[in-house]
């Protein structure tokens, strides 16, 4: 069950260097942020929520995802929340994980979801209807990412263990990074790397955080865009070694971030590590794990919780299980604490944030339906 | 002794006793993190606009794909 608090895993071995720094759970108080809107989508639990950095034309537009349904929001001035678009899935059953935003080759922009049914619907936002449904995994999709370096390709993590390497543009499957060197248990967070087109990073119930490239497959990434066969002739191919693996928590790791090269990741430990991969020359495949910082996150010891960054990296938002969320100045060292939001009626556990392209605005779904907007009001005439 | 310094040099969060006292580690981890930001950022061109947007006041051109042209059954 999504959210129980996950078991005891494997010991970590720290590597190089002296004990990380740990940020101080003393507000800094740097920004303030105030409630703006509240709203109730429904009765059932909303799992994501994310801006649309694809495009600059809608960084204010973002998509929120719960039980069978996608929604498609615009932030306005004065804290107006303006629904664009809803959409519900033909399967009542459906209960959508994940959403991420990203577009056809002509620019049109597309939503992505997907959740406990392993099919993933391509919504073409711009028309208003099904683009297309990717078929492939074997079990529920965890999260979904855009390569926003191209678009049209996106990556999903999956409780079958795999993550498999999409083009939206021609709906065609393209690479599965499983097997023998691959996540032993559901795969919960993936992420593309910001500069390095070819690297992904993910991370999992196995505890560990895997580094992949696909550099030696970027024929087929490139022969995808101009695939005319049926998708399913395509000749996806099997990744099945990571360049990298390291066991860096000790339990279910279920948001991994690059902050450039260096990675953050969450597990159930009610904190954000923010540490350095690096590769044991000796041993091709097995990094060493060098832990910068701590981001301390109190009472967030229940899994599937995941933290959002604004567009630069300066800052990143997290909630916990009752309803508080901290913001985290993500270069400083030691880490601070710019702000800590919580409100009275907010008490549900926050599943995801999203904070906007330069941190202005904070969004939070929860497991009660609502939608917390917060708004920056550090330099608003009162 | 060549190695060891080597080994600290290339570690990002060295003690003040092998950097030297005026090199504290918060402050190298702090430069090492910006570093390595600023310098994927350098590589990184957003696909549509061929660089990064300046941020909040950035000149937006009108929306090509109106999201609320029609409205939605659901709606």
């Amino acid at each position: 069950m999504v959210g129980e608090t996950a078991a005891t895993g494997k010991s970590v071995g720290l590597g190089l260097g002296c004990d990380p720094v740990v940020g101080s759970l003393a507000c800094s108080k740097k920004r303030e942020y105030r409630v703006t809107n509240r709203l109730q989508e429904g009765k059932r639990p909303l799992y994501a929520v994310i801006f649309n950095f694809i495009d600059s034309r809608y960084f204010n537009v973002f998509a929120t995802v719960g039980g069978n349904r996608v929604t498609v929001y615009q932030c306005l001035e004065g804290g107006v929340i303006a629904v664009l678009q809803s959409y519900v899935d033909e399967d009542k059953d459906e209960s959508f994980y994940t959403v991420s935003w990203a577009c056809n080759v002509d620019g049109t922009p597309f939503v992505v979801a997907g959740g406990i049914n392993g099919v993933m619907r391509v919504i073409d936002v711009g028309s208003e209807k099904i683009h297309k449904s990717f078929v492939g995994h074997g079990d529920s999709v965890n999260e979904i990412r855009t390569q926003t370096l191209k678009p049209s390709l996106v990556i999903s993590a999956s409780k079958d263990e795999s993550v498999r390497l999409w083009n939206v543009h021609t709906g065609i499957c393209i690479l599965i990074f499983a097997g023998a060197g691959g996540h032993r248990n559901e795969v919960l967070s993936v992420d593309f790397h910001p500069s390095d087109i070819y690297r992904i990073a993910s991370c999992g119930m196995d505890n560990t955080v895997k580094i992949w490239s696909m550099k030696e497959f970027w024929t087929y990434v490139e022969k995808s865009f101009t695939w005319t066969d049926l998708p399913s002739k395509f000749p996806t191919k099997y990744v099945q070694f990571p360049v990298y693996n390291a066991s860096v928590h000790l339990n279910y790791v279920d948001c991994n971030r690059w902050l450039g090269d260096f990675i953050l990741s969450k597990s159930v430990d009610n904190e954000i590590i923010l540490w350095e991969p690096k590769v044991k020359e000796q041993t091709p495949g097995e990094g060493v794990v060098d832990i910068l910082q701590k981001y301390p996150v109190p009472e967030c010891d229940i899994w599937f919780i995941k933290f959002s960054c604004d567009f630069h990296f300066n800052l990143a938002a997290v909630g916990n299980r009752e309803g508080k969320i901290f913001v985290w100045e993500l270069q400083s060292s030691p880490p601070v604490l710019v702000a800590r939001l919580s409100h009275p009626q907010s008490k549900s556990p926050i599943r995801q944030t999203a904070t906007s392209f330069d941190g202005s605005t904070i969004l939070s779904c929860c497991e009660d339906g609502t939608i917390w907007r917060w708004d920056d009001v550090t330099n608003s005439p009162d | 002794m060549i190695a060891t310094k080597i080994l600290r040099e290339k570690s990002v969060r060295g003690t003040a006793s092998s950097l030297g006292a005026a090199s504290k580690p918060k402050t190298k981890v702090a430069d090492s993190i910006k570093h390595s930001v600023e310098k994927n950022k350098s590589t990184m061109k957003h696909w549509m606009n061929n660089g990064l947007p300046c941020g909040k006041g950035t000149e937006r051109p009108g929306i090509i794909y109106n999201l609320r042209k029609r409205k939605s059954k659901l709606l």
